[in-house]
This record gives structure tokens, sequence and C-alpha cells, in this order.
């Protein structure tokens, strides 16, 4: 059993996070109760106990995928801010596979929706300009790439104007 | 969300695909689009995925596509899937290569271009991981110099390509594990009438729509092997008996090799083929760690020749999957039930026929006796659309048999497929 955050938790399921894994390797962290694991600032208890959850059911052997795969979907059916929070707290675990599974989730979300819709889903805030928004669609010419497509597609025009009057002509 | 990092973000946005979605999503806050511009790693322009693709003209496509791909930093998976778009300029495409070259891990692109031009050379190679390119040409590949070190999957499909470029770019590709070869044009000379391929980390082979006299594979580590509507006259494959699986799919081949050493196959699924039965025999027998057999929809070149079921039991004692399908003639199915043999691991068995007869309830009845431990079986028919009275009656009396028959083996999962 490892100490983390003044809770007790079995030591395989916790060490399935990659980070964590090494922090108990290299310092010998955990072992007592004064000597715990500091988990980084975006892992509060809530979000603790989902990701314990979810290495718990992945690491244990036993579990078929199909049991695996009923857990996954049971589990994303959360709200965005939750969706967000584990996210957030996976990721500063290192925990790959279910920053994975829960980007998708969120990415799933996303599709369809005007910036607007977006922006209530996920309480952004709406701090671009105007004219930044319009950026995207605008014909950017200062890149010295788009210059040159530019000026080939200027050459070519010309070829293919000529080559039209002198169809006409002939 | 405010706490999510950036590059989780970028992340999230990747998992979009569609282009036209994560451009949507850019225009939401300043993180998004700090998240779009440095940190968005996929991007994919399908044309099945917004209609407004389909009306615009070919060069506002092209400008389109441009702007939106050089707005990223550091893409690693591209893809350009344009069904309606019959030629790209040859300028923007280069343009969209030559801006992904450093970071470019997987590009899919199906596109023809105008003029043509070689897009092994333009793309970047040292990352590229998969490699999936249709309606194209590609011609002189240098081998020395257009090296590809990490490619793990090269798909080509409708490409032009000549027999002795291909074997090049494989000779780039030390590491592939996954060819997929599809509909391909491929130039012979004169003086070259096969085709020969080495490469000795390739796993998976898929061939299909492909014609060609002499196919010769060497592939020292190959596991799956799949031929499908080819007609070749040889095909030759040179191993250290690394199969595992091989899949034979409408394809006329008068000299089928693939070596001795035929120990590790497990899965032999063989459809629409003629076989000369001593001969596949032979190609077979020693694979006595198989598990799966389907023998469907063949065809046997000497008229006497028959599926020897007692000869499967003895040859392949592992078999836990089998599915059969083919004539059956009344001497030769006789002769079979009288023997007794046992297929002693068989716990799924998938019956077919093409047209029914009456053979057919005996035969399912005799290899279900023969069976001890099965566990599911599938009956598998065609019904043909003008059901004759004679047809509907043998449909009937087969139906009237099964339901006596599964009595007998009430702990068999019994399923039935019509087509």
């Amino acid at each position: 059993m490892l100490f983390c955050l003044f809770q007790q938790v079995e030591e395989e399921v916790v060490m399935f996070c990659p980070m964590i894994c090494r922090e108990v390797l290299q310092t010998g962290i955990g072992s007592s109760k004064n000597y715990a694991i500091k988990l980084p600032q975006r892992v509060n208890p809530a979000v603790l106990g989902l990701i314990l959850d979810y290495c718990r059911l992945h690491q244990v052997r036993g579990r078929s995928n199909k049991e695996r795969k009923t857990f996954d979907e049971k589990f994303i059916r959360l709200d965005t801010k939750k969706l967000c929070e584990l996210t957030s707290g996976a990721d500063s675990l290192q925990l790959r596979p279910f920053v994975d599974l829960t980007s998708r989730t969120l990415a799933r979300m996303i599709v369809g929706k005007t910036p607007e819709e977006i922006r209530d889903t996920f309480h952004l805030s709406d701090d671009l300009t105007e004219e930044e928004k319009l950026e995207p669609l605008r014909n950017r010419t200062d890149d010295p790439r788009i210059r040159l497509l530019n000026r080939l597609y200027a050459r070519k025009r010309r070829i293919e104007s000529k080559r039209n009057i002198k169809d006409c002509r002939d | 969300m405010e706490h999510l990092p950036v590059e989780v973000i970028g992340n999230i946005l990747s998992r979009l695909g569609a282009a036209r979605d994560v451009v949507i999503a850019s225009a939401t806050c300043r993180k998004w689009r700090e998240a779009w511009r440095i940190h968005l790693h996929t991007l994919s322009f399908n044309s099945n995925d917004w209609p407004v693709y389909h009306e615009l003209t070919t060069s506002r496509l092209e400008i389109l596509i441009t702007q939106t791909i050089f707005q990223t930093t550091g893409l690693q998976s591209l893809s350009i899937i344009m069904d309606d778009v019959d030629k790209f300029s040859a300028a923007p495409v280069i343009a969209w290569l030559m801006y992904t070259r450093e970071s470019l891990r997987q590009l899919h692109y199906n596109v023809r271009t105008s003029p043509t031009i070689n897009i092994i050379e333009k793309c970047g190679r040292q990352k590229l991981e998969v490699l999936n390119l249709s309606h194209n040409t590609i011609t002189g590949v240098e081998p020395s110099y257009q090296r590809f070190p990490s490619l793990r999957s090269l798909s080509l499909s409708h490409i032009s390509i000549s027999a002795l470029d291909l074997s090049y770019l494989l000779t780039a590709c030390p590491k592939v594990e996954i060819l997929t070869l599809l509909s391909l044009d491929i130039a012979m000379s004169d003086a070259q009438a096969s085709m020969e391929l080495n490469s000795p980390s390739l796993k998976d082979l898929s061939v299909e729509a492909i014609s060609l006299e002499k196919f010769m594979l060497e592939a020292d580590g190959l596991e799956k092997l799949q031929l499908k509507d080819c007609t070749l006259e040889v095909f030759e494959l040179i191993g250290k008996g690394t199969l595992k699986l091989l899949k034979i799919d409408d394809v006329s081949v008068i000299h089928l090799d693939i070596g001795e050493n035929t120990e590790n196959l497990e899965v032999v699924d063989v459809s629409n083929f003629t076989i000369m039965w001593a001969k596949f025999h032979n190609m077979i027998s020693k694979a006595s760690k198989l598990r799966g057999l389907r023998l469907w929809g063949v065809v046997f070149d000497d008229e006497d020749e028959v599926v020897d079921m007692e000869t499967i039991s003895v040859c392949f004692p592992q078999l836990t999957h089998l599915s059969l399908c083919y004539d059956l003639k009344e001497a030769s199915l006789q002769y079979s039930l009288q023997r007794s043999f046992e297929l002693k691991n068989v716990i799924m068995l998938e019956l077919g026929w093409t047209v029914i007869t009456d053979l057919f309830s005996q035969w399912v009845a005799g290899l279900l006796e023969r069976c001890p431990h099965l566990r599911k079986l599938i009956i598998n028919g065609v019904v043909s659309e003008a059901k004759s009275h004679e047809e509907c009656q043998v449909l009937a009396s087969f139906t009237t048999s099964m339901v006596g028959l599964m009595r007998k083996y009430l702990h068999v999962d019994v399923q039935f497929e019509y087509e």
C-alpha cells in the first residue's frame, strides 16, 4: 500500500501511472503517511478517485476486453467539466491511454457545433477580437511560401490567357 | 477547461480529424487558437466530411487546403482524400508536402497531380511511419538516397509503377511491416517477366486485383499473406516458415508455392478457388498447429477429387474452426461417412451450400457426429431468387431433418445465414 494525499492506495494500481511509478522507484516516496506521494496540482481527491477506478479495472488481470470497453463507455458519460478535470489530471500523471479516451470523448462533443455553442459547452471566454476571428479566412499573403504560390498561379494564368488569345485568333 | 494545458487541447482538436471542424473550434477563444496553431498534430481533408467540398472549384479547394495547412505547425498526420477531384496542380501539392516535411509521420493522399510529381521524392521521409497513396504514378525510385527509415505501413492502390521500382521502394523501407497492394498497374520491361520483392521485415502482405505472370516474394518474417482477385501464373514465397495466416480468395494461379516449412500455419482460408487436392494437401499437410481451416466455394481440378475429411482430422489435430462449402458428390460422401475419424477439438463448424441437395443434411449429420466438442454450428445457404418448387421441397426437407438432428445435440448453438 502506498500513501497518497492522506489516502492509502493499492500499490499496483498507483504504479500504473508512469509519473508516480518513476518517483516511487527513484525516491522511495509513498512509504509512510509523513512521506506521502505529492500529487500534481491538477489532481484533486475526486479526480484521483476516478483515475484509480480506471487504473484498477485496466490493470487487474482477468478482466476481459469487453468488460473494459463497457466500463470505459459508462465512464465517459460524465459532464464536460468533470471530463476536462479528468483529462487534466490524467495528463499531469502521464496516463496516456486515459488521456486518449477522455480526449476522444471531448472531441465528439465539439463536432458539428458552432463556435458559440462550443464556448457555451466548455465555458470558454470569448476573448478573440472580431478581426482575429476572421483571420483564418483571410488571404494571408505575408508568408513567403504563399507569395511563391501566388506568383506561380499568376504565371500559369498568364500562360493560359495567352493560349486562349492564340486560340481565338486561329 | 482553464486547467487544461494548451498541448492537451491540441491533442483534443487533433482527434476531430476533419479540417473544417478544427478551424471552427479554433475560432472560439485565444487558447484554442494557440492550440490549433502550434499543437495540432492531425489534419484531414476528406470529401465525405463536408458537402461544400463538392461545390468548390479545384483551384479554390487548393487555396483552402494551402491556407489551412500553412496555419499549423509541426503537423504529424495529413490526410487529403478527395474522391471527386480529377487533378490538383503540382505547385500546391508540392507546397503542402514541403511545409510538413520535417514533422510528417502519416500521409494519406489520393488525388492525381498535373503535371505528375514524384510524391515519394517530395514528401518527408525521415519520420514517415504510414504512407497511403492512391491514384498516382511512382517512377524513378532511388533506394540509395530516398530512404524511409521509419516506415511501418505502406499502402498503394490504383498506382502505376514498374516492377523494378516497386522492389526498389521496398528495399528503401527497411522497417516496413505491412504492405497493401490494390489494383496496381505494373509495368514490366520485356526482359523481365517477373516481379521480385524482398523484405526481411515484412509481416503482413495483402494483394488485391493484380495481374502478373510471375510474383516472387522473399520475406523471412512473413506472418500473414492474403491474395484476392488476382491472376497469376506463378506465386512463390521464399521464407523461413513464419507464415501464420494464408488467405486466398478468387485467385487464378497455376503454380502456388508457400515453401516447405508450413509448421507455423494457424489459419488457412481458401475461397472461390480451383484446387488440385493432392498438391494442396502437400502444401499444408505439415501444418500441425492449424487452428482454422476454411474451404469455401472451392472446385476440384480433377472431377474425382474430394476433400478428404479423414486426412484433415489426422493432419490437423488442433483444428478448432472448420468451414466447408463445396459440391457434394454421393459416392465420395458415402465413403467418407463410413470412415471412422474424429475432429476432436473442433468447436465451431460452418457448412454451406451454393445449390442445395438432399446430400447436404446427410453431410451435416455425419460431421456433427464426428465433432464431440462442438459448441457452435453455422449453416450458410444460398437461396436463389427464382425459387422452383423442387428447391422449396428440398429446403423444406432439409429444415425438417435439421430440427430432428439438433434435438440430439442440444448443447450446440445453431445459426442459419441465408443469402
